[in-house]
C-alpha cells in the first residue's frame, strides 16, 4: 500500500499543476504590441451616435532598429475601436505602456469623462501617462515622422515633460492630475495644448477645460499669467523690454499664497505672488550688482509689470472665458464649506480679486559683460 | 482548569508575549479592511472621513474595555469558556455558535477582498477559484502550526506594516490641506453615520478575547488590549487622512479600493509604478490575517465539544470555506452580503458581551467560588 | 598454583575472542625479571599505535632493566607500573571491558600471567593529517588551523582556546560497529542545562551500526529532517566552534571526521562569516549588509524576471522594454523554459566542478560557462536578458558563507520559480510567505530558530555592533550567566563612575 501512496502523490501534483496552468493565456513580451502613444479623436456624423476613434502608435522592433507605425480604428465607442485594432494587429495589444494621450481638438470640445471612465477602471493603465490636447486631429499630429525618435509620441512626451522648465508650467498634467482636478469642487482642468508649426511640434498654449469639456484655448502669452496664477513654486523667465536693445530678464521661480475672506455674500481673494529670481540678461544697468537702488527699482518694476499683466489677464478670464481656471473655488471651499451647491464659476465672476506680487533678485550670475 | 485548548503541536507551549498578544489582535484587524475605509467613509462624510475613523474607535475600544473586565474576573478562561459557565453548557454553546457567526462572517469578507484585490491589480489572468484554493491552503497551513507560530508571524508582518505605512508620507508633497478642509464642515450627523461604516475595518478585534488566557504575564492584558485597540485607531486615521489630503475627497469615493491611489505618488526609477510592491507586500500581509481569522473560527468551533481536535477542524473548514467564498465572490455581492450580515452580527456581539459583564458584575460574589 | 582464570592463556582467548584474530592484533610475550622470570604478554593493534613507545619505554625496561625478582611480589602490576613502565599515562585495571575498549583505540595492554590486573599503557599513535588550513572555508585575518580527524588533536585545539575551569569535556560511544567517540563539549557555568540535556538524551539515543560521520550524527540528532534549513551548524575552522561554545552553545567533535557540529543552531548564524568579526566595523557592515541583498537576489531575481516579463509586462517602463523586447526576437523557448534550462545547466556546471580534480575543473568552469553560454546565445536559445540575469543570481549565490546553508537557498529557487509561473506574482508572495511560515515553525533543540523579538540580538544580526559594545549574550541562545564582558575601553572614555 505503501508504494501507492507514492504515485497517488505524484499523479496529485502533476494534476495540481496542470489545473493551475490550464487556462492561463499569458504571452511572453515579444508576442506583446506595445504602443508609444495613443491618440483620440472624435467624428460628428451629424446624426447619432459620434465616432471615436484612436489612434495607435505602434512600436516595431526589429534586430538593428525600432521604427513604429500608426493604426486608426473607428468604432461607437472606444472599446469598440480597441476591438478592432486587435483585428487589425498581429500580436496582443497591451494598454497601459503608452507615454502620453493626445487628445484631439474636436474630442476635448466634445467631453473627455468617457475617455477618463475607461483609464480610472482599468488597474493595467498608469495614472502618470501624460495627456495634452491637439490642434486638428491627434491622427495627423501622430503621422509626423520626427529624426531620431521611433514615434512622434516620443518627442511629445519629451515636449510635454520638460515643459516645466519654461513657461511657467507645472509637472502636473498625467491622468491622476485629470482626475483629480476634473471633479474636485472648485477645480479645473488645464491641459497643455500642441500644434504643428513648420513640422515640428510645439505647445501652443493652455487648454482650459470646464468639468470635462474643454472651452477655450489660451496662447502662449496668456497661457503664461495663467499659469503663475494658478500654480505654486513653478519656474519661468519674466522679460522687462523698454526698446530693442535695453532689456532685463529674470529666470524666477514664482510662489503664490490665495487667501479669501467673504464680506456680505460676495468673495474677495487676495493672491500673493512672490518671485524669487536671478537675472538672466542685463542690457539694462550694468554692474546691478553694486548698485542696491538700482536694484530695488528693477525689482519693483518686475512687480508692477507683472501686476500689470496679471490684472489684465484676471479681466480677460472674467469677460471673455467665464472660467475659474485659477481655482480660486477651491480656497474658498475649503474655507466656507462644501457641497453647499454654490457655483464656483459665478462666484468668480462676482468676485474681488486683488493681486500683490513682489520680486526679490537673489543672483546675479558670474559677472556683467 | 478549563481553558477549551487542545494539544497543539508542540511549539512551545502554546504561550504568547506581550507583545505578540498586541499584534495578534493588530493582526486580525489590519487587511483588506483598510483599502477600502477612505472610500467608504469619505462616501458620507466627505473631507472628514477621518474624524470618522476616530470616532468609529468606540466599537474597538469598547470590546477593549470589556476583555479587561472578563478576563481581570476569569484570567484563565476564554470568553467561550466564561459564556457556557454562566449560562451552562447548552445555551452557552448556542450562544457561542452565533458569536461564531461573526468571526465566519468575517472571515469571508477578508477572503474575498483579498482575492478580489489580487485579481484586479496582479493576477488578472487567474480565476477565482484558483486563487481561492491557494489561498485557502496556506490559511490551513498556517493554522495547522498553532498560536506561538502565528504569533512570531504577526510580530514580524507588524514591522512590514509599519515600513509600508511610512513610505506614503511621499504622497504629502502632493496634497494639499485645503483637500481636508473645512474640517468638521460636513456636519456631526454625517461624521456619525459614517463611523458606522468603518466598523467593518475594525472587526477582528473581538480576537483579543479568545487569546487573552494565553498570555503568560496575565497583568500586561489590560496594556496589550488597549495599546492594539489604540494603534489600530491612528493608523485608520493617519491613513484617511492621508488619502483625503492627497487625492481629495470626489476621487476617493469614486476609486473602489482608495489607498491605492496614494501609490501614485512616488515614482521609481526603475518601475512604472510602485503598486507592484506595495500590492506584492500587502498581499502577505493580507496572508496573515486570514490566517489569523482561519485559526481563531477553528479555535470557536472546537470549543464546542472536547473531543475535537483543532487540527481536523483546520482541514475540514477547508472545502466549506472554498464553496462558501466562491458564491460569494462577485464584489457586488460582496458588498451587499456583508453590509447585511455585519450589522447584525456587530449588534449581537456587543449586546452579547454586555450581557455577560452585567451579569458578572451582579453574580459577583457567587460566581467566583464556582470556579 | 596459578589460577587458570589470570591466566595469560585465557587472557589472550578471551581478548582474541573479543577482538578478533582477523584483526591486526599484536601479541608479543616476555619474559622479566631476574631469577624465574614473569610471563607477560603485550597486547597492541597493529596501525593504531605508536611503535616507537612501546618499543623505548615499555619493552626495553620490562626486558632489560629489571635486576630484581618480581616473581611472587604482591600486585606485581601496579609494582611494575610504577616502577619500570616510562610512560606519562598508565592505568591499573582489573576491568576488561576497559582493556577492549582501550585498545581499540590505540593503547597497549600488559597482561601478567596469574594476575587480576594489567596495565593499560597510553601509546597512541598512528599517522593522521597534519593541522592545516581548511581548504573549504577560508578566512584573510584568521588563525589558519582547522580541524582534523584525529579527536585527541581536536580536543586539544579547543582545550588550548578555553582555559575556564567550567569547560565539560562528555564523551559518548555510539556506533554498533564503528563504535565512534563522540564528544560533547560546553562551559557548564554558561550553557543551558535543558539544552543540553536534551542533546545528551538525542546522543545517547543514537543506535546504528555506524556513526563516524558528521553528517550522519547530524540527521541523527536534528528536529526536523523535512525541513530545507540546516538545524545544526557544521564547520571545520576551530575559531568558530570555540566563540560558539562562549555564547553557550555546545560543541560536538567526533572522531574521524573534521567536521564539528554545533548546536543549537539559529538562522542568522548561518549568514555570518569569521572575517565579520575581525575586520573593521563600518566596512564589514556594509558588506554585511550587501550579503543580505544578494540572498534576497538569489532567491527573487530569476522569478520576478519570468513575472515581469510574462505577466506583469506594464509595470517595465517602455524605455526598458525594447531593448528586451530586442533580446527576445526569434527566440525558440518560452520564457519559464528558457530559465529552467540555464539554471539546470549551470547547476550541471557547478556539480561537475566539485568532483573533477582542480586542473579540470578550471578548464571546465572557463569552457561550460563561455562556450556553453556564448552559443546558447546564438544559437537563438536563451536571450541574453536571461542569461545576465541567471548569471547574476548564480555569482550571489557563493555569497552565504556556510556551505549547507548555500544549498539550501540555492535550491529554493527552484519551487519559487515553478510558483512564480503558474501564479505570478501571487506565487513569489506565496513562497515567501510560506518560506516565513516555516522558518517561524522550526526549532533546534527547543530554540525557536528565527526569533525576531530578541531586540537586543540586533547588535549582532542584519548589522554588527563594534565589539566593545557586544556586552551580553545573544538571546536567542538560552544561557545562564549573560555578561560576556565588562566596560574595556576605559582607557579611552577616562575615569567614569
Amino acid at each position: 500500500m505503501r508504494i501507492y501512496k507514492v504515485y497517488i502523490g505524484l499523479v496529485l501534483i502533476i494534476f495540481t499543476f496542470a489545473f493551475f496552468m490550464s487556462g492561463v493565456r499569458r504571452d511572453a513580451v515579444e508576442q506583446l504590441a506595445i504602443d508609444s502613444a495613443v491618440g483620440y479623436d472624435l467624428e460628428d456624423t451629424g446624426h447619432g451616435i459620434e465616432i471615436r476613434s484612436s489612434t495607435a502608435s505602434r512600436y516595431l522592433v526589429t534586430r538593428n532598429e525600432v521604427k513604429s507605425t500608426n493604426i486608426t480604428t473607428r468604432g461607437e465607442t472606444i472599446g469598440k475601436a480597441r476591438e478592432e485594432r486587435q483585428r487589425r494587429i498581429d500580436k496582443k495589444i497591451l494598454i497601459g505602456l503608452e507615454k502620453v494621450y493626445i487628445i484631439g481638438e474636436n474630442y476635448a470640445k466634445h467631453g473627455i469623462s468617457d475617455l477618463l471612465d475607461i483609464f480610472f477602471r482599468n488597474a493595467e493603465i498608469r495614472d502618470s501617462t501624460l495627456l495634452c490636447v491637439c490642434e486638428g486631429k491627434a491622427e495627423d499630429i501622430l503621422k509626423l515622422k520626427i529624426e531620431g525618435y521611433p514615434s512622434a509620441g516620443d518627442y511629445i512626451e519629451g515636449i510635454l515633460r520638460y515643459s516645466r522648465e519654461m513657461g511657467f508650467f507645472k509637472d502636473n498634467y498625467m491622468l491622476i492630475d485629470a482626475y483629480v482636478r476634473i471633479d474636485e469642487e472648485g477645480r479645473n482642468l488645464v491641459l497643455p495644448y500642441i500644434t504643428v508649426k513648420d513640422n515640428i511640434i510645439e505647445i501652443y498654449g493652455l487648454a482650459i477645460f470646464q468639468q470635462d469639456r474643454m472651452v477655450a484655448v489660451l496662447p502662449m502669452q496668456k497661457a503664461k499669467y495663467c499659469n503663475i496664477l494658478r500654480e505654486n513654486k513653478v519656474t519661468g523667465l519674466l522679460t522687462l523690454q523698454k526698446n530693442s536693445d535695453d532689456y532685463l530678464s529674470l529666470f524666477s521661480l514664482s510662489k503664490r499664497k490665495i487667501k479669501c475672506r467673504r464680506e456680505n455674500g460676495k468673495y474677495k481673494f487676495d493672491i500673493n505672488i512672490k518671485l524669487i529670481g536671478q537675472i538672466m540678461a542685463n542690457d539694462y544697468e550694468p554692474l546691478l550688482i553694486n548698485k542696491p537702488d538700482k536694484k530695488r527699482e528693477a525689482e519693483a518694476m518686475f512687480a508692477a509689470d507683472l501686476k500689470q499683466e496679471l490684472e489684465a489677464f484676471i479681466k480677460d478670464l472674467k469677460h471673455e472665458y467665464k472660467i475659474d481656471t485659477l481655482e480660486l473655488g477651491r480656497v474658498a471651499a475649503a474655507k466656507y464649506g462644501r457641497n453647499t451647491g454654490v457655483d464656483w464659476n459665478k462666484v468668480f465672476l462676482d468676485s474681488e480679486i486683488k493681486i500683490n506680487v513682489t520680486c526679490k533678485i537673489n543672483r546675479f550670475g558670474r559677472g556683467d559683460f | 482548569m478549563e481553558v477549551g485548548k487542545k494539544e497543539m503541536r508542540p511549539v512551545g507551549k502554546d504561550e504568547i508575549t506581550y507583545q505578540e498578544f498586541t499584534y495578534i489582535i493588530i493582526g486580525a484587524i489590519f487587511g483588506v479592511g483598510i483599502l477600502s475605509l477612505p472610500n467608504q467613509l469619505a462616501e458620507v462624510s466627505k473631507q472628514d472621513g477621518w474624524i470618522s475613523a476616530v470616532v468609529g474607535g468606540i466599537y474597538p475600544l469598547y470590546i477593549a474595555l470589556t476583555t479587561i473586565y472578563i478576563s481581570s474576573k476569569f484570567p484563565n478562561d476564554d470568553v467561550l469558556s466564561v459564556g457556557k459557565k454562566i449560562f451552562g453548557k447548552f445555551l452557552g454553546s448556542i450562544l457561542n455558535f452565533l458569536f461564531f457567526g461573526h468571526f465566519f462572517v468575517n472571515l469571508i469578507g477578508i477572503t474575498t477582498g483579498a482575492m478580489r484585490l489580487s485579481i484586479v491589480y496582479i493576477v488578472g489572468f487567474l480565476t477565482v477559484f484558483k486563487i481561492s484554493i491557494v489561498v485557502i491552503i496556506l490559511a490551513v497551513y498556517g493554522s495547522l502550526l498553532g498560536l506561538k507560530v502565528i504569533g512570531r508571524l504577526n510580530e514580524f508582518m507588524y514591522y512590514l506594516k509599519v515600513v509600508l505605512m511610512i513610505i506614503p508620507l511621499i504622497a504629502l508633497k502632493d496634497g494639499s490641506l485645503l483637500n481636508v478642509s473645512p474640517i468638521f464642515g460636513s456636519g456631526i450627523k454625517n461624521i456619525v453615520s459614517a463611523s458606522v461604516r468603518s466598523v467593518f475595518a475594525y472587526a477582528g478585534i473581538e480576537v483579543m478575547l479568545l487569546y487573552y488566557p494565553y498570555l503568560n504575564d496575565k497583568a500586561a492584558i489590560k496594556k496589550g488590549a488597549l495599546k492594539s485597540t489604540f494603534v489600530m485607531i491612528l493608523i485608520y486615521t493617519y491613513i484617511t487622512f492621508l488619502t483625503i489630503y492627497y487625492a481629495g475627497p470626489n476621487i476617493v469615493v469614486k476609486s473602489f479600493f482608495s489607498v491605492t491611489l496614494l501609490n501614485e505618488s512616488i515614482n521609481l526609477p526603475f518601475i512604472n509604478s510602485f503598486r507592484f510592491f506595495f500590492m506584492y507586500t500587502w498581499i502577505m500581509i493580507v496572508f496573515k490575517t486570514i490566517i489569523d481569522n482561519y485559526y481563531s473560527c477553528c479555535y470557536i468551533l472546537s470549543n464546542f465539544a472536547k473531543k475535537l481536535d483543532i487540527r481536523k477542524i483546520c482541514i475540514f473548514m477547508a472545502p466549506i470555506l472554498v464553496i462558501v467564498v466562491n458564491i460569494i465572490h462577485d464584489e457586488g455581492t460582496r458588498r451587499e452580503f456583508l453590509s447585511k450580515t455585519i450589522n447584525y452580527t456587530l449588534i449581537y456581539n456587543i449586546a452579547y458581551l454586555t450581557l455577560i459583564c452585567l451579569i458578572i458584575f451582579f453574580k459577583k460574589g457567587e460566581k467566583n467560588e464556582n470556579l | 598454583m596459578a589460577n587458570t582464570e589470570y591466566s595469560l592463556k585465557s587472557y589472550i582467548e578471551l581478548m582474541k575472542n573479543e577482538i578478533g584474530t582477523e584483526s591486526l592484533l599484536v601479541i608479543k610475550h616476555i619474559l622479566a625479571g631476574k631469577g624465574q622470570p614473569v610471563d607477560l604478554a603485550l597486547m597492541y593493534i597493529d596501525g593504531l599505535v605508536d611503535k616507537n613507545f612501546i618499543d623505548r619505554d615499555i619493552l626495553q625496561p620490562l626486558m632489560l632493566h629489571i635486576d630484581e625478582e618480581i616473581n611472587g611480589k604482591e600486585n606485581l602490576a601496579d609494582y611494575l607500573a610504577k616502577r619500570y613502565i616510562a610512560l606519562s599515562n598508565t592505568t591499573v585495571t582489573s576491568n576488561i571491558n576497559e582493556a577492549i575498549i582501550n585498545i581499540k583505540r590505540g593503547n597497549s595492554i600488559l597482561f601478567i600471567n596469574n594476575q587480576p590486573n594489567f596495565i593499560i599503557v597510553d601509546t597512541k599513535g598512528g599517522e593522521y593529517r597534519a593541522i592545516e588550513e581548511s581548504t573549504v572555508e577560508i578566512a584573510a585575518r584568521a588563525p589558519k588551523e582547522s580541524f582534523v580527524e584525529n579527536l585527541g588533536t581536536n580536543m586539544s585545539m579547543i582545550r588550548r582556546s578555553i582555559r575556564d575551569k567550567n569547560l565539560v569535556f562528555e564523551r559518548f560511544t555510539i556506533g554498533q560497529r564503528s563504535q565512534s567517540d563522540i564528544i560533547l563539549i560546553y562551559l557548564k557555568d554558561v550553557a543551558d542545562d535543558d539544552v543540553i540535556n536534551n542533546i545528551r538524551e538525542r546522543l545517547s539515543s543514537i543506535d546504528a551500526d555506524r556513526a563516524n560521520s558528521s553528517g550522519i550524527v547530524e540527521k541523527f540528532i536534528e528536529d526536523n529532517t523535512l525541513s530545507i534549513f540546516p538545524q545544526i551548524y557544521s564547520t571545520e575552522r576551530v575559531d568558530k566552534i570555540v566563540s560558539r561554545i562562549l555564547e553557550g552553545r555546545a560543541a560536538i567533535l567526533i572522531d574521524g571526521t573534521p567536521m564539528a557540529l554545533s548546536a543549537p543552531a539559529i538562522f542568522m548564524e548561518f549568514f555570518h562569516s569569521v572575517e565579520d568579526y575581525y575586520d573593521r566595523f563600518i566596512v564589514t557592515n556594509a558588506f554585511r549588509i550587501i550579503r543580505f541583498i544578494a540572498i534576497f537576489i538569489v532567491i527573487t531575481a530569476a522569478p520576478a524576471y519570468l513575472v515581469i516579463i510574462k505577466f506583469n509586462t506594464e509595470l517595465i517602463p517602455v524605455n526598458f522594454l525594447i531593448p528586451i523586447i530586442n533580446s527576445r526576437m526569434d527566440i525558440a523557448l518560452s520564457p519559464f523554459l528558457e530559465i529552467f534550462l540555464m539554471e539546470l545547466i549551470i547547476e550541471f556546471l557547478r556539480e561537475g566542478g566539485l568532483r573533477l580534480p582542480s586542473k579540470i575543473a578550471q578548464t571546465l568552469s572557463v569552457v561550460g560557462g563561455i562556450i556553453v553560454g556564448d552559443m546558447a546565445v546564438e544559437s537563438k536559445f536563451v536571450s541574453p536578458t536571461t542569461l545576465f540575469i541567471i548569471g547574476i543570481s548564480v555569482v550571489a549565490s557563493f555569497v552565504t558563507p556556510n556551505y549547507e546553508m548555500s544549498l539550501s537557498i540555492r535550491f529554493i529557487r527552484f519551487p519559487m520559480l515553478i510558483l512564480a509561473n503558474t501564479l505570478g506574482v501571487l506565487g513569489i508572495a506565496l513562497g515567501w510567505f510560506s518560506l516565513l511560515l516555516h522558518l517561524f515553525s522550526l526549532e533546534s533543540f527547543g530554540v525557536p530558530y528565527f526569533a525576531i523579538n530578541k531586540y537586543r540580538d540586533l547588535k549582532d544580526s542584519i548589522v554588527r555592533a563594534p565589539f566593545w559594545k557586544m556586552d551580553n549574550r545573544p538571546d536567542s541562545v538560552p544561557h545562564k550567566d549573560d555578561i560576556r564582558q565588562k566596560r574595556n575601553r576605559g582607557w579611552k572614555w577616562g575615569k567614569k563612575k
